[in-house]
């Protein structure tokens, strides 16, 4: 037989059953939509985080303070070799009357500090702005104890702070996203049980006249697609329209713009409507298989 | 064709159902199995069509060992095999054309052949003109042979009756007997278990005698019950 006819008999068998239990597919549905809005939201709440780790880690410098009276030369050989270094961007060098030029700017209009500020010792410092905030401790450890070199700082604990809530989002989001796609599959196994069951008879003679077990899953699992599909496809609509709304209205004012990068909406949007699908048909494959198994021989 | 050697059935709750079958089938045999209830007539026709395993022993049809057959290859051996039941089993939301033409769709038969095959299998079992009714629309002996149109409509090389006349008149009964007699005539092996001691009778064909699973009696052109 052609493939175009096993094709046409298994969707009209698909039809079919979807019309036996239509409350049942509708709840089958609105759980896949809950699950996929949930995962949904996770995959977005996990993209702003990592924008926002990506913007704050592209701000963090690293600030390496000279010695003064650090020779010319050594302090350039030095810039040169931060500027080797992997993970490094971009070295600036802050002379003395700039960090002092700098310290005035930022105490403009206290006029009684602009006199302090002349008088105050300050370090030139070289300003190392990274290009990946990961690699701030192997660039340190590399250069700590160059004799130019006095002290350095940069924004360690944000970093680390950002990246530790990044680690525990992903850790917890992934376990709740497991238990949600259980519980969707458990649901669907269970809308299709009740169809099997009414299609029991004719189960049972598909299978004293010879049709194989995988001709009469095929339109139980094209059903669980059907479902998860579906369910799918309606929590991408609210998600979209949700986030775009959020985009919208978000404000200005607030620290950090929310992420709107099309390609990666495209590929959660994809990963959801996959994610809804296997969910779908694995749920509808363990119930029909588990009937061909413990029911008949 | 089929044969059983030393084959015993023990049920999981205990019960024997077969002791020590040994038993023989040749091509384009007609058999009827009679005996008790709960003699084991019912059990040796599933272990043809492998709805049942047996606990002991070995069984081969039609040149195969389905003994200890792997799941998958069961739907061939299926194939092979057409099947009676006396509560005939049909779908009742389906039409008589659609309950006969499904055992070709599932089995994967294109539909210009399923329209071909159905056709003649109605017009051998004598209903083609009621190819649309349901089967609540049809008698019990008009059911009976839509269920054996089914049957047949792959032409299997052995056909299983378990107690087809079962639920019909004797008149009726006699005209499914013929029928299945006529499929017989064709070559098709046709082993039928029974209680009806009239048509066993007029009949004069092979008879395999049961009691408590055990094959007490196999007689050629033999009677319902034993006549020496």
């Amino acid at each position: 037989m052609s493939s175009k006819i096993r094709l046409g008999y298994f969707l009209s068998e698909t039809a079919s059953n979807l019309r036996y239990n239509g409350l049942m597919t509708l709840a089958s549905i609105g759980t896949v939509t809950v699950s996929m809005l949930v995962l949904g939201a996770f995959l977005l709440f996990n993209l702003n985080l990592k924008s926002t780790i990506n913007e704050v880690s592209s701000k963090t410098r690293v600030c390496v303070y000279l010695k003064a009276g650090a020779p010319a030369g050594e302090v350039d050989v030095l810039k040169r070799m931060v500027e080797g270094l992997d993970g490094v961007r971009k070295v600036y060098y802050v002379s003395v009357d700039e960090a002092r030029a700098r310290l005035k700017q930022d105490m403009s209009g206290q006029a009684d500090l602009g006199q302090i500020v002349d008088t105050v010792p300050l370090p030139a410092s070289l300003e190392i702005e990274m290009a990946d905030t990961s690699k701030i401790t192997s660039v340190t450890s590399v250069i700590k104890g160059q004799p130019a070199i006095d002290e350095i700082h940069y924004g360690e604990d944000v970093v680390t702070t950002l990246n530790l809530i990044r680690r525990i989002v992903q850790i917890g989001g992934l376990g709740a996203i497991i238990i949600l796609c259980i519980v969707t599959a458990f649901v669907i196994a269970n809308t299709i049980r009740l169809t099997v069951f009414a299609r029991r008879k004719e189960i049972r003679i598909m299978q004293l006249v010879g049709a194989t077990d995988w001709f009469i899953k095929w339109p139980f699992i094209m059903e669980g697609i059907f479902h998860g599909l579906v369910g799918s496809l309606l929590a991408v609509g609210i998600a979209a329209a949700g986030y775009t709304w959020l985009a919208n209205n978000w404000p200005l004012t607030f620290i950090f713009p929310l992420a709107y990068d099309e390609q990666t909406l495209l590929h959660i949007s994809i990963a959801l409507i996959t994610g809804g699908m296997l969910v779908g048909a694995f749920g509808s494959f363990s119930s029909v298989r588990k009937f061909l198994r413990t029911v008949l021989v | 064709m089929i044969t059983f050697q030393g084959v015993s059935v023990v049920h999981p709750n205990g019960v024997t159902a077969l002791r020590d079958l040994d038993l023989k089938i040749e091509k384009g045999d007609f058999l009827f199995i009679v005996g008790p209830t709960g003699s084991g007539k019912s059990t040796i026709l599933k272990l043809i069509y492998r709805e049942e395993v047996c606990t002991a022993g070995r069984i081969i049809v039609a040149g195969k060992e389905i003994t200890g057959m792997a799941r998958r290859q069961i739907p061939y051996l299926r194939r092979g095999v057409g099947v009676v039941f006396q509560d005939f089993k049909l779908l009742p939301q389906r039409t008589a054309w659609d309950n006969v033409a499904f055992a070709l769709h599932v089995i994967g038969v294109g539909k210009a052949e399923v329209k071909r095959q159905v056709a003649k299998v109605l017009d051998n079992v004598g209903l083609l003109h009621k190819a649309d009714a349901l089967p609540t629309e049809l008698s019990a002996g008009e059911q009976q042979r839509i269920c054996i149109a089914r049957a047949v409509v792959n032409n299997p090389v052995i056909l299983v009756a378990d107690e087809p006349t079962g639920n019909l008149d004797p008149d009726t009964s006699w005209d499914i007997v013929q029928l299945l007699s006529r499929i017989n005539v064709k070559g098709t092996t046709v082993v039928m278990a029974t209680h009806d001691r009239h048509i066993v009778d007029r009949m004069r064909k092979r008879v395999v005698a049961l009691q408590d699973g055990r094959l007490v009696r196999d007689e050629d052109k033999g009677a319902y019950v034993c006549e020496l």
